[in-house]
């Protein structure tokens, strides 16, 4: 029991220890190259409804670049180096822009060459 | 001719403002965002069977104020009617009536709104009025329904439902426009009734970046008025039922579209068989801005 309780602990204070390791990692990216939130927007048509939307979106404050894919209605927002968007503020400017908000996922961003 | 079917001010009704990609020949209820300002210019004609011309341009400003309220600012800036008159030694000669049009001023709220993926349906209905600042005695020796500006206040109230996805687009309006009357005269109120339907030509396939979009479209218009009233009596060749077909193309960005519609006469019956619409066309040309002042 006490041998099955230490590597017990010790397995979990590695675990926590890599998992301290990953979310500082993750964060350092992150702080570094900015992220890319994935979001489903219902309603857009056609390209010449996308543009109120990508203005929206786009006037977020961190937001570097907003691209859409018209036809499987996916926002992908890029934000800045160290900036933070909330998926409220998300669903806010698609709300402005007088579309649906859906699903959001966040992507850390790839490391820039 | 419609001029003789409808009240200027109901030309003005009946083509009025759609934002962005909706119906070209009535207004729909496409979304437009909080912000969003189009500007839209459309160049038209008319020809009718007893040889008028009207040529106009339209000026349209649409404002998003929130994601559900958009105001239309409509104005027929400069209209010209010709009207084959007879000369003193026979024959005919053309006399014009030049000079700056009416103004519409519309509200548009979406009451209903199931958005998709790719898709959306929406119902909203518009209240407006029409406002007499053109000019109705540009040319005095013209009768007042070839004048430029109809010289009367009206309302006009509509509800209107679009169905929009990736691949076509259709809509639907009811509508009625009032008329008042100035001077004795009285245009006739106008009860109308619009479909539409748009079907994407180009490109065949929507993966990745889609810049701009070929649509064909196809749309009619109903109109039902009453005769034009001058002194308490009816203007004989006015009043009466018009449906015209509209088939055009549309080439659409996300900036800015251009498209092109014709009008041909499906089924006219005006009173005292008077004038009808022979043909007749009208350019659209779409710009898209942003103001962050919105609601």
């Amino acid at each position: 029991m006490d041998g099955h309780g230490f590597v017990g602990r010790r397995w979990r204070g590695l675990l926590a220890g890599g998992l301290l390791l990953l979310a500082t990692g993750t964060a350092a990216v992150a702080e570094e190259t900015g992220g890319e939130a994935q979001m489903i927007v219902k309603g857009v048509v056609a390209p010449g409804a996308t543009f109120g939307l990508l203005k929206h979106l786009g006037g977020l404050p961190g937001v570097e670049q907003v691209h859409f894919d018209l036809l499987h209605g996916i926002a992908r927002v890029q934000l800045r180096p160290g900036a933070t968007v909330t998926d409220e503020q998300l669903r806010e400017a698609v709300r402005s822009a007088s579309y649906t908000p859906g699903d959001i996922t966040w992507h850390p961003a790839t490391a820039k060459q | 001719m419609r001029r003789f079917l409808l009240p200027l001010g109901g030309i003005a009704a009946c083509l009025a403002a759609s934002p962005a990609r909706a119906q070209l020949t009535f207004p729909g209820a496409s979304p437009i965002s909080a912000g969003n300002v189009i500007i839209r210019t459309q160049p038209e004609f008319e020809q009718s069977t007893d040889g008028v011309s009207t040529a106009f341009d339209k000026n349209v400003l649409i404002y998003g104020a929130s994601p559900d309220i958009a105001i239309i600012v409509q104005n027929t800036s400069l209209i010209e009617t010709t009207v084959p008159v007879p000369s003193p030694g026979g024959g005919t000669h053309p006399a014009t009536a030049l000079g700056f049009g009416d103004t519409l001023l519309e509200a548009r709220y979406t009451v209903y709104q199931v958005d998709g993926v790719g898709s959306t349906f929406r119902i909203a209905p518009y209240i407006g009025a029409s406002l007499p600042t053109g000019m109705d005695s540009a040319n005095p020796a013209l009768p007042r329904s070839a004048q430029p500006g109809a010289g009367t206040w009206g309302s006009r109230d509509a509800i209107t439902a679009s169905w929009q996805t990736l691949y076509w687009n259709g809509g639907a309006e009811i509508g009625y426009q009032a008329n008042s009357a100035d001077a004795g005269y009285r245009f006739g109120n106008t009860a109308y009734a619009d479909v539409g339907f748009h079907y994407l030509l180009w490109p065949s396939d929507l993966e990745g970046d889609v810049p701009a979009e070929v649509y064909g479209s196809l749309e009619a218009n109903f109109t039902s008025a009453v005769a034009n009233r001058a002194g308490g009596q009816k203007v004989a060749g006015t009043g009466g039922q018009a449906l015209l077909i509209d088939p055009g193309v549309i080439y659409t960005r996300r900036l800015w579209s251009l498209s092109v519609t014709a009008f041909l006469p499906g089924y006219e019956h005006v009173r005292d068989d008077g004038a009808r619409l022979a043909y007749g066309g009208v350019m659209f040309f779409r710009y898209s801005l942003f103001t962050p002042l919105h609601w």
